[in-house]
């Protein structure tokens, strides 16, 4: 059961990358049941009940090929002397990014009541971040050519919420329809380290090292003891509530409107999740300071030896982790805003053969680091009542892009299975993109009532 | 049928298409070689040092005997020796009891004494070591309760390596008065001219004769260290001569820095050297020294680098730059560095005592590598 459980943590800790997004190409597939969650204006034909759909998408600025490089000799990774600073520098952006989220719904119930739906959900929501400034490696490769290096938003974070949503549409007429989604957002735990500062200038004499960090670990599990302005080190963490207590709340809106000028044709547009989390970080550190270093010296005479320099090292690696050591913060509540998503979607039917349709759908998702964007073309079939096969193409952020989805009924039951992804290609023998990726799947099963 | 092959095949190209893969980016066999830092890379180093005066000196081991027992430190810094040499003593009651008439005065003639100063020190002066600011004093002690009358003729002589006398003074002390004192009576004090760096030789007491009361033997002090004694209190700072020159080498050891294995072709090493020595220092080389003690014959520093001498409130600042260049493959493991040095007595700074002051320091000490650091993957 240990290791089930740790395939589980390693399975989802390994893929977060999500940021509230959904399965876009849900809105070609014919029966696709959750599709307010791309506008709550438009909505299914049928009641519902859904468990367990999973969704799981990484939006990564880089891929093996931002670093390694085919060579007649083998791979190289960027850093191998054949490959000039500007050729790897040229691929790499100003902050790599890796977006992610896991996305579990536990429950949707889905009703129909005269020109009006409703829809229930609850969900787990797992998005995670990891940043670092293209100064790094520029540093890396070049060495110290430059005054001064910015090397703020170095980062991680993951955090974890659940999510309780009623969503709402309505036809206001034939051809129009609107609908919102209001989301409750329980924070559970998270975990966050990143440098806000992290500046590096040289002077002849040495180098000064600018540092402001936020280390911020919601969770009920644990608690930091001490006051504030303390240091704080792993030991200073304790055992407090074993239920997940929440560590914050928050809110967030999906709003959309459908038009339908006729029963063929119809136009959505959508923004979603427009909020955020107020996040109470009941173990939260800072750390703000500033190292000045211009060497190993004072050295004596006696000092010039292996264990003199390893004992003078140690001094200042301490002296350094004194100037940037995390201490207890006064401020333990922020206000985070989720990255919101705005799409815009047309699909037609074929009025001479109504098991095909066509349309298109764009989105732009406003992550800090590196926003998306995507526009793709696509199509469904629906060559059987049991079967429903839809596919697109398009152009993003990371260039040509395309997807596939099928969904099978079996009596009542409905399962889908999706796939939305750039031509990044993948790694032999890994599942490490080759170039940057937006990549999404998801998977579900619903049961018509 | 054809409308579900064509499905079909457009399903499996697609999914064939999410899972290609690009052979170029075989992740077996990956070259993990990396060059960081291929531009350049300046790490400071800061201040090394100092090479005291004291360091130096004591680095010859025949100079390092002599001054650890010699050589003393003032409040300010400033070293200096000092000595007491007897030039005559004899037993009050032993000498008085030869007296043919003890009631009547006597006129003692006690000829001519002479004594060397610091003679140990001496030897320093063939290490080109020499005295300043030398200053000595003559004492007497008389034993008896009443005055004595002294006439002598005294001679302080200084002389060179070769005991050419370079320096005298005489001085006729004719009727003084030896009063009544239980401590040591001043006769004179001496400041040898600073520019005198040859160590004082010899105080010669000639024609000495002292005047005694009559029964001068009743009037001893009744102490068993009741003496007739003449002695000189000498003290010098040291100062290094116009011929000053020593070569030493500096090993520097147990460093194990193990460069082999990255691939270092070229590095600088800057710094200001501070010199407050009174000596012009030249770096005649710079060794590398491998594991076993062999010198590195395929790394080169440019050499010959000359800093000229400074002295307290007064150091000399020269910026230095050495390069050390492997000539073929990279910088092999370090384990030890030499550094030949050359110390010459500088003109620029002159005759000036020595002190702990002095020093040579390296300051704002930096390397920077050219051509990056590379790390062997595997």
């Amino acid at each position: 059961m240990k290791k089930f459980l740790l395939q589980i943590a390693l399975f989802l800790s390994a893929g977060t990358l999500l940021n509230a997004q959904v399965y876009q190409q849900g809105f070609f597939l014919k029966d696709y049941r959750p599709v307010y969650r791309i506008n709550p204006a438009l909505f299914p034909d049928s009641d519902f009940i859904g468990g367990f759909e999973l969704t799981r998408n990484k939006v990564q600025n880089y891929g093996v090929s931002t670093f390694y490089y085919p060579t007649d000799g083998g791979l190289v990774t960027g850093l191998h002397e054949s490959i000039s600073a500007d050729q790897f520098l040229s691929r790499i952006p100003n902050t790599v990014a890796r977006n992610g989220e896991i996305a579990l719904n536990l429950f949707s119930y889905g009703i129909r009541r005269g020109d009006a739906y409703h829809s229930f959900e609850i969900g787990f929501r797992l998005p995670t971040t990891m940043t670092a400034p293209k100064g790094i490696f520029e540093l890396l490769k070049r060495g110290t050519t430059d005054a001064r290096y910015d090397l703020s938003d170095l980062g991680v974070k993951a955090q974890g919420y659940i999510e309780l949503n009623y969503g709402y549409g309505r036809k206001l007429s034939d051809i129009v329809s609107i609908g919102g989604r209001a989301k409750l957002l329980i924070a559970e735990y998270g975990l966050s380290y990143r440098f806000t500062q992290f500046d590096v200038e040289k002077s002849d004499a040495g180098y000064t090292i600018f540092s402001k960090a936020e280390i911020d670990l919601p969770s009920s599990f644990y608690k930091a003891e001490g006051y504030p302005d303390q240091k704080i080190s792993l030991s200073d963490i304790h055992a407090h509530h074993k239920f997940p207590l929440p560590t914050g709340a928050g809110a967030a809106f999906d709003l959309g409107v459908a038009v339908t000028p006729n029963e063929y044709l119809t136009l959505s547009a959508a923004i979603l999740d427009l909020g955020g989390i107020a996040w109470h970080y009941g173990n939260a550190a800072a750390s703000s300071g500033y190292v000045y270093f211009d060497g190993v010296g004072p050295l004596s005479y006696d000092d010039l030896n292996k264990d003199g320099l390893t004992k003078r090292a140690t001094e200042i690696a301490k002296k350094f982790l004194d100037g940037v050591y995390p201490k207890l913060r006064y401020d333990k509540w922020r206000v985070e805003a989720l990255p919101f998503t705005a799409n815009l979607g047309i699909r037609y039917t074929i009025p001479s053969c109504d098991k095909v349709r066509v349309g298109a759908i764009a989105q732009y998702i406003n992550y800090k680091y590196s926003p998306y964007w995507e526009a793709r073309l696509g199509a469904d079939y629906n060559p059987f009542k049991w079967l429903d096969l839809t596919a697109s193409f398009g152009r993003g952020s990371f260039g040509f892009l395309y997807s596939f989805g099928v969904s099978v009924h079996v009596s009542r039951f409905q399962i889908y299975y999706g796939l939305e992804t750039s031509t990044a290609g993948t790694q032999k023998n890994t599942t490490s993109p080759i170039d940057p990726v937006h990549r999404t799947w998801s998977l579900g099963l619903t049961y018509d009532l | 049928m054809n409308h579900r092959f064509l499905l079909f095949s457009g399903l499996a190209m697609l999914l064939s298409f999410v899972s290609c893969t690009r052979s170029e980016y075989d992740p077996d066999g990956v070259n993990r070689e990396m060059t960081l830092f291929g531009e350049e890379i300046f790490v400071p180093i800061g201040q090394v040092g100092p090479i005291t005066v004291k360091d130096l000196l004591s680095s010859n081991k025949s100079i390092a005997s002599l001054l650890e027992s010699l050589m003393k430190e003032e409040s300010n810094g400033t070293f200096y020796i000092e000595s007491e040499d007897q030039v005559f003593a004899v037993n009050a009651f032993r000498e008085l009891m030869d007296i043919p008439d003890p009631t009547q005065p006597y006129h003692w003639d006690i000829g001519s004494q002479s004594c060397s100063i610091a003679s140990t020190a001496a030897l320093l002066r063939m290490f080109n070591i020499g005295f300043m600011n030398q200053r000595l004093s003559l004492y007497a002690t008389n034993p008896i309760t009443a005055p004595l009358t002294l006439n002598t003729d005294i001679w302080v002589r200084c002389k060179d390596n070769s005991y050419q006398e370079t320096y005298s003074k005489e001085y006729k002390m004719e009727d003084f008065s030896l009063r009544s004192s239980y401590s040591a009576i001043s006769l004179f004090k001496l400041d040898i001219p600073a520019e005198v760096i040859d160590l004082v030789a010899s105080v010669e007491m000639n024609d000495l004769t002292l005047d005694l009361p009559a029964n001068a033997k009743d009037q001893v002090r009744p102490s068993d260290d009741a003496k007739f004694s003449f002695y000189t209190s000498f003290t010098s700072n040291l100062a290094l001569s116009e011929k000053f020159s020593l070569s030493q080498a500096f090993p520097i050891s147990k460093l194990n820095v193990p460069l082999g294995k990255f691939k270092l072709h070229k590095c600088y090493l800057a710094f200001d050297l501070e010199n407050t020595l009174p000596l012009d220092v030249t770096i005649k080389s710079i060794k590398l020294r491998d594991e076993k003690g062999n010198e590195i014959k395929d790394v080169v520093f440019s050499s010959d680098v000359k800093i000229i001498g400074g002295k307290p409130g007064a150091a000399t600042v020269t910026p230095v730059v050495l390069e050390v260049e492997a000539l073929t493959g990279t910088i092999p493991d370090i384990h030890e560095v030499v550094l030949d040095l050359k110390f010459e007595y500088s003109k620029t700074a002159g005759l000036v005592p020595l002190s702990s002051a002095m020093s040579l320091s390296m300051k704002t000490a930096s390397v920077k590598l050219y051509g990056g650091i590379t790390l062997f993957g595997k």
